[in-house]
């Protein structure tokens, strides 16, 4: 009986072990959630980062300047044809 | 000798064409190919995020506006692939012309043995300039009635302009069942379907890094049906790597060093 009860204490603390492993495994796999976190975290500095610059350069840009351009680009892409 | 100029083209936007030109790029750098990469989408140049790039001090905008030399505004990517960049600066966008992109082309397509053209998304001067500085034309499309629909509108208009079309990239496919099959999209475009791209969440994750996917996560399904497409436009016999078994790769996950 004594046996039996040894037998099954070993065979759950291997199937513990290779569940640790398995949960190791897992946690460093590129598709663990951490990792979404980390490149979550990495495209918000970007897009911040570029978010900064954007705005900085709006401060002066002549939105009036750029339709005239737009217009004279388009009047010459009309000559041309 | 004069290199092959392909632009990518789909009429609609978020189809994937910048991530496809950029890892198709490095993927024909990997293969030995000289590769230069340009993006003619003026109004919304996104190649220099996929590639990590956006810190440049010269674009291609510069060269458009006049401002800049050509060889100025070329930079070595990954693999050694050539890259042309636009900025990201409304100031450049303002400045650029975009007609010039036809001379530009001309002296660029000696530098290499493939040009690769990002186009923009829609119908506008600046989407059918790109389509006439390209030769050959990919068409990249979702499985989705308005990629599909804008593709062949897309592929319609450059075979007037007198660009050929070389074929269709079919990308984002999930392979559901309310999905257009590859041999229907064949049937609707009439060209080619060079090759099929799943949806693959590493692409997200490289693009957020700006690194791109052929280099950040080569095993990934979409980074090896682009190596697929690579290795066939340059007329290369490749073999993908034999999938890893999993006892593998719980072993190298466990003790095979760090994450990438």
């Amino acid at each position: 009986m004594s046996a039996i009860i040894y037998g099954i204490i070993v065979i759950l603390f291997m199937l513990n072990i290779v569940l640790a492993l398995l949960y190791l495994s897992a946690r460093r796999s590129p598709y663990y959630v951490v990792y979404d976190e980390e490149t979550k975290n990495a495209l918000k500095r970007r897009v911040l980062h570029l978010k900064e610059d954007l705005e900085s350069e709006l401060v002066d840009f002549d939105i009036v300047e750029w339709e005239k351009t737009l217009e004279e680009s388009i009047e010459e892409e009309i000559r041309n044809l | 000798m004069e290199g092959r100029s392909i632009v990518f083209a789909s009429g609609k936007g978020g189809t994937g064409k910048t991530t496809i030109v950029a890892n198709l790029g490095v993927a024909l750098a990997q293969f030995g190919k000289e590769v230069i990469l340009i993006d003619a989408d003026i109004t919304m140049a996104n190649l220099s995020l996929i590639l990590g790039m956006e810190d440049i001090p010269i674009t291609l905008h510069d060269v458009l506006a006049g401002e800049a030399d050509l060889r100025d505004a070329i930079y070595e990517g990954p693999a050694g692939v050539k890259v042309i960049p636009g900025g990201l600066s409304l100031e450049k966008v303002k400045k650029a012309k975009p007609e010039r992109l036809r001379e530009l082309i001309r002296e660029i397509s000696q530098m290499g043995d493939f040009i690769l053209i990002d186009a923009p998304a829609g119908l506008e001067i600046t989407s059918v300039t790109a389509l006439l500085i390209g030769k050959e034309l990919i068409v990249v499309t979702n499985p989705e009635i308005s990629a599909i629909t804008d593709s062949l509108k897309t592929k319609l208009v450059a075979e007037k302009l007198g660009t050929l079309p070389l074929g269709a990239v079919l990308n984002r496919v999930t392979n559901e069942k309310t999905e257009l099959t590859k041999e229907e999209i064949e049937a609707i475009l009439e060209v080619p379907v060079l090759a099929v791209i799943s949806e693959d969440p590493e692409v997200k994750r490289a693009s957020a890094y700006g690194v791109p996917l052929v280099v950040k996560n080569p095993m990934s399904p979409a980074a090896i049906a682009i190596k697929q497409l690579a290795a066939k436009l340059a007329g290369i016999k490749w073999q993908p790597p034999e999938p890893e078994s999993p006892i593998k790769r719980v072993f190298r996950a466990l003790f095979g060093g760090r994450r990438r």
